[in-house]
């Protein structure tokens, strides 16, 4: 189990427009997330937080500075080494990028597919983690029928289907009614007691209802602090 | 000059070569000037991203390079002799091409060894998380591209002095060579027993010191032994080979062509002949230079240029193997065959 993820004097900037100069989103964060802790970021839209969580999955490259994981600069690695490094991470995308051609039953299959296992197996755990977020139903349907809600349940479940070190979500609960979202909390909180790192990005001032959280962190102007 | 789509072919991919090795030269001059692992700053962090494109730029000249070789070699063996009056195998079509055939295949065979290098450097850089051979493999690419401009200039020359209305004498090249025929016996003065024996004792000797080599991949002398011997054992087998051992090819004796082995009537022999030859010159250096470029590295780099420096001399072994096979076996069969050498 990993021992920590970590931000050293992160920055990220983009393009502004058509000229060469840049706009920093999110700058010199320091930030460490200890594993088997829960750690919530909030702040307003647009304030960074999905940009922070996929630099810390390292689906972005930081403008300047590193993330670490188990003290090793994974965000400087190279791409096929970052790659590997991913499997071992789960994340729960704003956006659900499911597989329309595919079944619910298939899409949650999909990491683990890489993995040693035989089909079998790739079955069972896929039932089961669609059982616990109350999504066993859909198993045979296709994407394609789904309402917002039961996408991202999916979507959650392909992200945690694999038990990752490191679970990334943001916005989890932005379609789910009460009973789901603290089906989700409870599995997260599950996940951390096992000694995962688990940071949920959120804007939603109820997270409370159906998250323990550990630790809370707040996004604004480009830094992350603690929140009051 | 000549517009003949398979020399076009060639230039084109030679100057899309150039073209990526220059574009990945721009880089490997900023690697050179700014690489510092140690910092974490925009600019060192866009260095690294380059340097991953680069790298793949380099792969891809390597391979295109390698492509157009084969294409050329076997052009100029399998096609452009029927257009060249006079010329009957890629002697022929060198001697049309003038001082640019032979310069563009010298330059060639350089950037093909420097390429090689490259890329098992390349290698060892791949498996490692921070690619600490970066710097290194910066240094090789620009070292490649004054090579590979050079190439591209006789390439260019070569195509240039080509001229299918001008006759050569293919077989006047080969023949001329010597005036009697004690002359053709020998060699720089030897006899054809001699450099048969020199063969013969070189090959066991770098048989015995790439499984050296490959068995004891951590330890340095081994390859150092294996690199000296494979630089022995190269001129004397292709001496061997051209003066001696080809004639169980042609059937005939003091043909002294090492063309004609790729024509399909000697069922292409030279083609893996020859490659043999040459993963023999590219592995054995590589071979030394990665064990001398583990014992400069962190332990984890250090496993992988160990290992790769024990590939390096088992494919050498191999590849002597497999020059071994083609060239002494039809000289054995020879001898099984019809109870004599060809020399009597």
């Amino acid at each position: 189990m990993p021992t920590a993820l970590a931000c050293r004097n992160l920055t990220y900037a983009y393009p502004n427009g058509a000229s060469s100069a840049t706009t920093a989103l999110l700058r010199n964060i320091d930030a460490v997330f200890p594993g088997g802790r829960v750690v919530l970021i909030s702040g307003k839209s647009g304030a960074g937080k999905s940009t922070l969580l996929h630099l810390l999955a390292g689906l972005l490259r930081p403008t300047s500075g590193e993330i670490l994981a188990d003290g090793q600069p994974v965000s400087r690695w190279l791409t096929a080494h970052r790659d590997r490094w991913r499997r071992r991470v789960g994340i729960v995308f704003q956006q659900d990028y499911l597989v329309s051609e595919l079944t619910v039953l298939e899409n949650v299959m999909l990491p683990l597919i890489p993995r040693s296992g035989s089909p079998r197996y790739w079955r069972e755990s896929s039932h089961n983690i669609l059982a616990r977020l109350n999504a066993v139903e859909l198993v045979g349907q296709s994407v394609s029928t789904l309402s917002g809600g039961q996408r991202q349940r999916v979507a959650t479940a392909r992200a945690l289907v694999d038990a990752p070190d490191y679970i990334l979500a943001d916005e989890p609960t932005a379609h789910q009614d009460l009973e789901n979202a603290q089906r989700l909390g409870h599995l997260l909180r599950q996940a951390a007691e096992r000694g995962a790192i688990v940071v949920v990005a959120a804007h939603d001032r109820h997270v409370d209802k159906w998250l323990k959280v550990d630790q809370h962190l707040s996004l604004a102007d480009g830094n992350l602090e603690p929140a009051p | 000059m000549t517009r003949h789509p398979l020399l076009l072919a060639v230039f084109t991919t030679d100057i899309l070569t150039v073209l990526l090795i220059l574009w990945a030269s721009a880089t490997a001059v900023r690697i050179a000037l700014h690489w510092n692992p140690q910092d974490t700053g925009a600019q060192q962090l866009r260095l690294q991203t380059q340097s991953e494109t680069a790298a793949l730029a380099v792969a891809w000249a390597f391979g295109l390079h390698l492509l157009a070789t084969a294409t050329l070699i076997y052009g100029m063996t399998n096609i452009l002799p029927g257009m060249v009056p006079g010329a009957m195998c890629g002697t022929g079509v060198l001697q049309a091409m003038q001082s640019g055939g032979p310069r563009m295949l010298i330059y060639r065979l350089m950037g093909l060894a420097i390429l090689w290098i490259w890329w098992r450097i390349e290698n060892v850089n791949q498996s490692q998380p921070e690619a600490p051979l970066v710097p290194a493999n910066a240094r090789i690419v620009l070292l490649a591209l004054p090579v590979f401009a050079l190439a591209l200039y006789a390439a260019w020359q070569a195509a240039l002095a080509m001229d299918f209305q001008q006759p050569v004498d293919c077989c006047a090249v080969i023949y001329d060579q010597f005036h009697s025929l004690e002359e053709a016996r020998r060699t720089l003065g030897a006899g054809h027993t001699g450099w048969l024996t020199a063969f013969g004792v070189l090959t066991v000797a770098l048989v015995a010191s790439a499984v050296a080599a490959w068995k004891t991949a951590g330890r340095r002398w081994p390859h150092l032994l294996l690199a000296a011997l494979a630089m022995a054992w190269l001129p004397i087998a292709a001496i061997a080979l051209v003066r001696v051992l080809a004639a169980y090819h042609y059937g005939v004796l003091h043909h002294h062509c090492p063309w004609c082995l790729f024509l399909p009537e000697h069922h292409l022999a030279g083609f893996p002949i020859w490659a043999a030859w040459i993963v023999v010159a590219m592995e054995a250096p590589v071979a030394v230079a990665l064990s001398l470029l583990a014992a400069r590295q962190a332990p984890p780099a250090q496993t992988s240029a160990c290992h790769q420096a024990g590939l390096a001399a088992r494919n050498t072994l191999l590849a002597v193997l497999i020059f071994l096979c083609l060239t002494v076996g039809p000289a054995l069969w020879w001898r099984l065959r019809f109870g004599m050498w060809l020399t009597g």
